[in-house]
């Protein structure tokens, strides 16, 4: 919401972190936003389809 | 000079951004006021969640039901008048320049309305550290040299869009 309209192609720490200030905002729990980081960006590598 | 800079630069971010060069020019030119003993709009919010809170609102259904209460015409945003309206109904004790303060920090777009958006980024504030964390070592995961910035190469290492329908069907190449 906060992020400067002008796409620079590139993601900033600062952009990326206020971006999910945004989404974090949204979701009340913190398991549950723990559930959602880690399915969207595999921090535990358990969903890791190309490493077998 | 650099006094006066450092006055305005509230985060010491080295740049002023719109929000505190209008903060400052807005809060002198119409309050008034001396800054001193004004309560800041931090310390405004803070009270409005803690009142928030004590009347059950605590998730984001019961803020957005809050909202939608203070929201008389249902435009999902809130107009100066219905914000002052709806703080009188808190019972927060805030005067007439608390309340422009706090509806000039809430108006994060400086709109003139605080969409429902606003409030609720307002209202939940940052992240919390555990949270942060986590946020932070998924940036850590696709940022790969360290720089601290995140472009096409380092996307490319984590993102495979090799399931992409449109690739599958041979219209385009990953």
């Amino acid at each position: 919401m906060r992020n400067s309209n002008t796409p620079d192609h590139i993601i900033s720490k600062d952009e990326w972190c206020e971006y999910y200030n945004n989404v974090s905002a949204s979701i009340d729990r913190d398991d549950y936003f723990a559930l959602m980081m880690n399915n969207a960006w595999n921090l535990d590598g358990s969903m890791d389809v190309n490493k077998k | 000079m650099d006094t006066l800079y450092n006055l305005y630069d509230k985060d010491g971010s080295g740049t002023l951004d719109y929000r505190e060069f209008a903060s400052e020019v807005f809060q002198r030119e119409v309050a008034g006021t001396p800054a001193k003993g004004r309560a800041s709009g931090e310390d405004l919010i803070q009270r409005l969640r803690d009142k928030l809170k004590s009347r059950g609102a605590r998730g984001i259904i019961g803020l957005a039901k809050q909202f939608r209460i203070m929201d008389d015409n249902h435009s999902l945003s809130l107009d100066k008048f219905e914000f002052s309206k709806a703080m009188s109904d808190y019972m927060l004790g805030f005067s007439e320049g608390e309340i422009q303060t706090l509806f000039g920090y809430m108006d994060y777009d400086r709109s003139g309305l605080i969409e429902y958006d606003e409030f609720l980024r307002m209202i939940r504030g940052p992240m919390n550290a555990n949270r942060k964390k986590i946020v932070l070592q998924a940036f850590a995961k696709m940022d790969k040299d360290g720089s601290g910035m995140l472009d096409m190469n380092d996307i490319r290492g984590v993102y495979t869009a090799d399931k992409h329908p449109d690739v599958l069907a041979g219209k385009k190449t990953e």
